[in-house]
């Protein structure tokens, strides 16, 4: 090289070609992204924060809470559970079908006009004098299956199970019939499990 | 093309840059396939709604007994809380309401401490209503 010193700008254009296409291979190979499994962190918060924005429109009453007497509609619908002794009057036993009404034409609302495909089953989790965590099938639209990747989003709800109105028959809310909550104010944890189906 | 044909540098020039501007845009069509995922992860991980409905249900709570800050029924709905929150959701929770007449209030308003606690995040809140 000392004696024959030409031909070094080939050299230095051939080493930048090499590094061109090192950098083209190495962008190229980055530019592709697997969406895994391992990735639907994404599409379960949209969907959890979903359910919950949907729960929480429906525990919020007409007016503002400062009004004892107002109750939401979710309080109601959860609290209107009573199983008919005979053909039950009013809204009493109307609960979980109105549940299921506002919950999917909240939840499936698209603003193209169509509707989503959203399904759920909604349990309530509550605490008696005898058990610490008892539960009870609220409403569903169909049962889960293996297949369904779901979320979970609950509610607190604060009902006024004293029963100081209504037939007297009615014994508590009662999905089965015997009376399973305590006669009083209490917190009851609604459950709903969300899933694409 | 040291010393071969020195011509039409500019074609060679621009056709540099564009593929230049082709790799920037890949690296974007790169990163949005995943936007979102670490602030996704992180909006799992931390309970905001969990808390959020909590401290909604406080204030509920807490103005239900209105008049009457130290109502005996707060005792079984504190229970509720902790026992369906632990069993349920992994996590502590406790409250307690009272009235309180902060220097600055004019007259007596609800007082409610929050204590949340999954193990991972921890929320105390002490809120006048």
């Amino acid at each position: 090289m000392v004696d024959h010193a030409a031909g070094q700008l080939y050299t230095i254009e051939g080493i930048a070609a090499a590094l061109i296409m090192l950098v083209t291979a190495w962008i190229v190979l980055g530019t592709t992204t697997m969406y895994t499994p391992g990735d639907t962190h994404i599409s379960d918060m949209q969907l959890e924060q979903l359910g919950s924005d949907v729960l929480a429109m429906m525990d919020t009453p007409n007016t503002s809470l400062e009004n004892r007497a107002q109750t939401s509609d979710l309080q109601k619908f959860i609290k209107n559970n009573y199983s008919a002794v005979s053909s039950p009057p009013g809204d009493y036993h109307k609960g979980p079908e109105l549940f299921n009404t506002m919950f999917l034409s909240y939840a499936n609302g698209l603003t193209n006009g169509r509707a989503d495909h959203l399904q759920y089953a909604a349990t309530v989790y509550y605490r008696n004098a005898t058990t610490p965590t008892g539960s009870y099938e609220f409403s569903r639209t169909r049962n889960i299956t293996p297949g369904d990747h779901a979320v979970r989003v609950t509610r607190w709800v604060l009902i006024d199970n004293t029963i100081t109105s209504g037939p007297t028959d009615y014994k508590s809310l009662t999905p089965a019939g015997t009376a399973i909550l305590d006669r009083r104010w209490q917190e009851v944890l609604v459950e709903v499990l969300i899933w694409r189906g | 093309m040291a010393r071969l044909n020195d011509d039409a540098q500019w074609i060679v020039l621009m056709g540099f840059l564009i593929s230049l501007a082709f790799f920037f845009l890949a690296i974007l069509l790169n990163q949005s396939v995943v936007v979102g995922q670490t602030t996704a992860e992180g909006v799992l991980e931390f309970p905001k709604n969990d808390i959020r409905d909590f401290h909604t249900e406080v204030v509920r709570v807490s103005q239900a007994n209105v008049g009457n800050f130290s109502d005996p029924r707060s005792q079984g709905i504190l229970a509720d809380f902790q026992n369906l929150s632990m069993n349920r959701k992994g996590a502590v929770a406790s409250f307690n309401t009272s009235s309180a007449q902060p220097g600055f209030f004019t007259a007596k308003v609800y007082k409610i401490n929050l204590h949340y606690s999954n193990g991972v995040s921890v929320y105390n809140e002490t809120a006048y209503y």
